[in-house]
């Protein structure tokens, strides 16, 4: 079992981030709302109308021919200091995405900006921002995870020895930095995945499933750490991930992609709220038949009934109304209960 | 400029710090130290011998004499060509040959020098090495396993970190695709020369404690018959501009192979291409395949002797000229599709 128990602790982050991310966190504190509440967020990262076609041999080079469409016409923004989450099944267009943002994967169509700055005219200041991990962590096995810090760091531009130890510190890798990655656990790698994502203290931290390889306890500490750097520091946060609870759990906003095409962009309220304007109604009661063909003729919803159980799919509208409706026509009505969609359902319908 | 130079020492640190490097750059070592030993012990065993029987060389005829009895052959082939006797393919080394040979020895006369002191370069005066002997031959050797290490470290380097992911990570930094690249291919042009200059160097100082110290002056000559003759350390030098040349097509190509295949791939084909393309084109070239002289020669050093180029009939010029052509595309090729290679 991985032991976080050292993960990101507040004084410790605050050491190691708190001067230069003053503002940030004055900010971020500033703006912090109950969680019942919607966050405003200023744009910070855009993605304008992002299409991809995988191809194969020379087509690769040349961008023309057939091949799998990975993203088609993506456009969103992820606001500064938000938590955005990704969120489609496999195939989806996720990791493709992530790294069209970290410029590994070039689009054929459409563009990445990051505070006005343009990927493919600014690398070098875009990519200073950005810290990421993408997919499971790669090092060079054979060396130390100290060595793949240091070489990071100075492929960075250069990091205080002091600033890595901290660093090293709190993802609680301290008693194996020295020993070969090589030998790590998937945990470690995670976490030594996470340690080169943030220890130039990125203003967007992009992770793809990074908590795939943890126990529980690695996952919490994760998301922990997430949270902090975003309310403490103001860090903007992309991930993607297949764990639904996370996503419910961590972001202000989520975006489901699927066969390349982003299908929604659902915010905490909406998901907490029974993902948006639709639920399900069921309603136990005399005559499901009638009932069902009443609210069909005055409303025009779709139902289903299963016995004296009649189920109705709400769309935007009061179902207090069908409550009425129902009692105005003589129906004795058993039972009246509303189901909003759990976020799962919703990512089923979404991405279906 | 910084973003390079930091990129560059990041990938010198990465390469001198494997096992893999050190333990080839031994290899060659112990391989290069056993030939040494070899030459040691025939020079002891060739101690006080004549040299006219080392050599088979038993003429006294001055150079003007060897010149006029070139001139002679000359005019008896071409009289045999003229007659039928002799086939002439679409090349004709003889004649280049006679020509280059009445070259030299015109330019012993006027310059008067003794032709049996003087040596080609890439070549030994004498099985009783000189240390200018054992210097070029060694480094010759040094440099063949310093281009297979430069193959070995450009696949690993390149096509193997996109292989196993650390190209991605690298990526993810500020840092442009075409400095990474760049600070790639120059590390490991610079772990190769490094391999083959320290070793030079090293056998110079062999070469000057345990050979015979007497050295013969290195004739060049091309296949316009201009002539010229050199210090031979200084035919060293241009033998070691030249090697340096192979180690950065080699890896240019290398790293040209790896943006289509996997690492294995990029391993295996150059390393196969060096090791036997020459032959290969030799052979096929004599059978009257002349365009396959388009796909190989870097043995510029073999077009400043008087046998010329292997591929027979073709300058120095013309081989420069294929392989700039050539190094202008692999490097076109390697940037523009590095710079639009995606890195699922």
């Amino acid at each position: 079992m991985e032991d976080f128990s050292e993960i990101g602790t507040t004084s410790q982050l605050s050491e190691v981030f708190g001067e230069e991310f003053a503002d940030a966190q004055v900010k971020a504190k500033t703006s912090s709302v109950p969680e019942t509440e919607e966050r405003v967020f200023q744009p910070f990262l855009e993605v304008n109308g992002v299409s991809k076609v995988f191809r194969k041999g020379l087509s690769r080079f040349t961008g023309k021919g057939n091949g799998v469409v990975a993203l088609d016409n993506v456009s969103l923004t992820v606001g500064k200091g938000e938590i955005f989450g990704v969120l489609g099944p496999n195939g989806a267009g996720k990791s493709t995405l992530i790294k069209v943002i970290t410029g590994l994967v070039i689009p054929d169509e459409g563009e990445v900006a990051l505070e006005g700055l343009h990927f493919r005219r600014d690398k070098e200041k875009f990519m200073s921002k950005v810290g990421a991990q993408i997919e499971t962590p790669v090092f060079f096995n054979k060396q130390s995870g100290w060595w793949n810090l240091k070489y990071l760091a100075d492929l960075q531009g250069g990091l205080p020895e002091q600033r890595i130890k901290d660093i090293v510190e709190i993802v609680g890798l301290s008693g194996r930095i020295k020993s070969r990655v090589g030998t790590y656990s998937m945990g470690m790698r995670q976490r030594l995945g996470i340690a080169q994502a943030i220890m130039h203290k990125p203003q967007l931290l992009v992770l793809d499933e990074p908590i795939n390889g943890l126990d529980p306890d690695g996952i919490a500490q994760v998301r922990d750490l997430i949270r902090q750097l975003r309310d403490d520091y103001g860090t903007t946060v992309l991930f993607s991930s297949h764990i639904l609870g996370e996503m419910q759990t961590l972001c202000d906003r989520v975006a489901f992609l699927s066969k390349g095409r982003l299908v929604a962009v659902k915010t905490k309220n909406e998901i907490e709220r029974g993902t948006g304007d639709t639920c399900i109604l069921s309603v136990v009661c005399d005559e499901p038949n009638r009932a069902a063909t009443l609210i069909q003729q005055k409303f025009g919803y779709r139902t289903k009934v299963q016995g004296m159980t009649l189920y109705v799919e709400v769309k935007g509208g009061n179902t207090a109304e069908i409550n009425k409706t129902l009692i105005e026509n003589s129906i004795s009505v058993v039972s009246f209960n509303v189901k909003t969609r759990t976020l799962e359902e919703l990512y089923k319908e979404l991405t279906r | 400029m910084k973003g390079f130079l930091t990129a560059f020492s990041l990938e010198c640190k990465k390469i001198f710090s494997s096992k893999g490097f050190w333990i080839f750059a031994v290899v060659i070592l112990i391989l290069c130290l056993i030939v040494t030993a070899t030459f040691r012990t025939l020079g002891e065993m060739l101690e006080g011998m004549d040299e006219s029987v080392i050599t088979g060389s038993t003429t006294d005829a001055t150079p003007a004499q060897l010149a006029e009895a070139y001139r002679e052959q000359l005019a008896q082939y071409r009289e045999a060509v003229a007659n039928g006797d002799v086939e002439v393919k679409w090349y004709d080394t003889t004649e280049t040959r006679y020509k280059n040979m009445i070259a030299i020895y015109e330019y012993c006369d006027q310059h008067n020098l003794n032709p049996s002191k003087l040596t080609y370069i890439g070549s030994v005066s004498s099985l009783r090495m000189s240390s200018a002997d054992y210097v070029t031959t060694m480094s010759q050797i040094t440099f063949a396993f310093a281009t297979i290490m430069a193959i070995v470290l450009a696949a690993r380097t390149f096509a193997g970190e996109i292989d196993d992911g650390t190209m991605r990570m690298q990526l993810t930094r500020p840092v442009k695709r075409s400095v990474l690249l760049t600070a790639k291919h120059t590390s490991v042009f610079a772990a190769a020369m490094t391999v083959g200059v320290v070793f030079t160097v090293l056998f110079m100082i062999i070469g000057a404690i345990f050979f015979n110290a007497s050295t013969y002056d290195v004739i060049l000559v091309d296949a316009y018959q201009n002539v010229s003759v050199i210090n031979p350390y200084a035919a060293i030098l241009l033998s070691l501009l030249f090697s340096a040349v192979i180690v950065e097509v080699v890896i240019q190509f290398t790293l040209f192979i790896g943006t289509f295949v996997s690492k294995t791939g990029a391993l295996a084909i150059p390393l196969v291409l060096y090791l036997f393309a020459d032959t290969v084109a030799q052979l096929l070239y004599s059978t009257g395949l002349p365009w396959v002289g388009l796909f190989t020669n870097l043995s510029w050093i073999s077009g400043l002797t008087p046998s010329g180029a292997p591929l027979k009939g073709m300058s120095i010029y013309t081989m420069m000229a294929i392989t700039t052509v050539w190094y202008a595309l692999f490097t076109t090729v390697n940037y523009i599709a590095f710079e639009k290679r995606d890195l699922k």
